[in-house]
């Protein structure tokens, strides 16, 4: 005897297949400016009823797989390419127990491809997920919203895409963002990230994603230098790394605030940018 | 010519020089060091372990390797504050130790780092004190 619950997932089943979509080439989204792309991303979501695995395609390598169901976002279950995804993983995980910090991820992260992506197709599959995935996700709205609040718009995340002029970021402690001004308008690579783990918000000439790699390891060094470093020399701090022999980049880093910046400036621009940093810092204090 | 020698002509040499010291990178503890206003041994013992957090940490050489490959390293920090300038410098024959250098705020740290820098040698054959 059939019992309802088998009935059920029968039909579900059935529908599951009926819905799966037709094998071919992925579909080019529209979209030629960041705004659009996020837009059209945004609206694919919202077309899926029915669980199915969503994979949008840069043309320039990178690539964002979400689970997509009951026009949610369920899960982002792959993302590579953007220097503002690394870590995702990580960054994903810590936030799974918390509904708002997982929209503000997921929001960041698609709002990084977007920028970063240029031209992108989507293809759909069924989902992967298992059936105990049951976790409601965030409806579309939400996203759109969190993408806007999101300090400087879509572009805020972009690593590939061109440089705007920088501008300090509302809220971003003006050290720090005029540290990270003078970095962007010298044509340094530069990175804003977050100063507990070095995850990236926003990095400029940073095609390679070097900065963005940097990033985490420099925001490790400052945590074990900070409590030597506070009683040495309090208050913010600024730190230049350097390789007299010139094996290696020099690394420029200054958390402020929850947030820091690190950046691979020329060794010869130390004063120019010291200079930026601690006005910075003085419009800080008088606006206080 | 004698370390405490050769760290005096540090605090000479350097503008606006508070401190000169030896950090040894391998225990994180100050050697030797000079000072125009004394600035007690926490101090000192703070710098030179804040050098060998920016140059000689796991955390330093992680950093390193991101950047150029395993077994690089960076060998000169500079710290600042809005008020003060520390230069942290790898003595090149001695890569175990470091110059610790803080000065008062300067509108050129390159300045204090080149003065620093320009003191090495003497400090790679100074005469330590048996």
């Amino acid at each position: 005897m059939t019992t309802l619950p088998t009935r059920n997932e029968a039909i579900l089943a059935q529908a599951r297949a009926a819905a799966r979509p037709a094998a071919g080439p992925a579909r080019p989204l529209a979209g030629a400016t960041a705004e659009a792309r996020l837009a059209a991303i945004l609206a694919e979501i919202g077309e899926v009823v029915l669980p199915r695995a969503l994979t949008f395609s840069g043309d320039d390598g990178s690539r964002l797989t979400l689970e997509a169901r009951a026009r949610r976002l369920a899960k982002i279950t792959a993302a590579e390419g953007a220097p503002a995804l690394t870590g995702w993983e990580v960054a994903l995980a810590g936030a799974e127990a918390d509904p708002p910090a997982e929209l503000a991820q997921m929001a960041r992260m698609i709002a990084a491809f977007a920028a970063a992506a240029g031209a992108v197709s989507v293809s759909a599959a069924p989902s992967a997920l298992p059936a105990s995935f049951v976790r409601p996700g965030h409806a579309t709205e939400a996203l759109a919203r969190e993408i806007g609040s999101l300090a400087d718009g879509p572009g805020a995340t972009s690593a590939a895409a061109p440089s705007a002029p920088a501008h300090p970021a509302a809220g971003a402690p003006a050290g720090t963002a005029g540290l990270f001004a003078a970095l962007d308008a010298a044509g340094h690579a530069a990175a804003r990230a977050d100063a507990a783990d070095g995850r990236v918000m926003r990095a400029e000439h940073d095609a390679a994603g070097r900065v963005a790699r940097l990033a985490p390891a420099a925001a490790r060094l400052a945590r074990t230098a900070s409590p030597f470093g506070d009683a040495a020399l309090p208050g913010p701090r600024l730190v230049f790394l350097t390789d007299r022999e010139g094996r290696l980049p020099a690394v420029c880093h200054a958390p402020e605030g929850g947030e820091a910046v690190t950046g691979t400036p020329t060794a010869g621009a130390l004063d120019a940018l010291a200079e930026a940093w601690r006005l910075g810092l003085s419009a800080d204090r008088a606006a206080e | 010519m004698r370390l405490d020698a050769a760290l005096a002509q540090v605090l000479a040499a350097v503008p606006g020089a508070l401190h000169a010291g030896i950090a040894d990178l391998d225990q994180g503890l100050p050697l030797a060091d000079a000072a125009r206003d004394p600035v007690g041994p926490e101090q000192s013992e703070h710098l030179a372990a804040l050098a060998t957090a920016y140059l000689a940490s796991a955390e330093a050489e992680a950093l390193a390797a991101e950047a150029g490959g395993a077994g690089t390293a960076y060998d000169e920090a500079i710290a600042l504050t809005p008020g003060r300038v520390a230069v942290f410098q790898r003595l090149p024959g001695r890569r175990g130790m470091a110059l610790c250098v803080l000065a008062e705020g300067h509108g050129a740290p390159s300045a204090v780092a080149a003065a620093a820098r320009g003191q090495l040698a003497a400090l790679d054959t100074a005469e330590r004190p048996a």
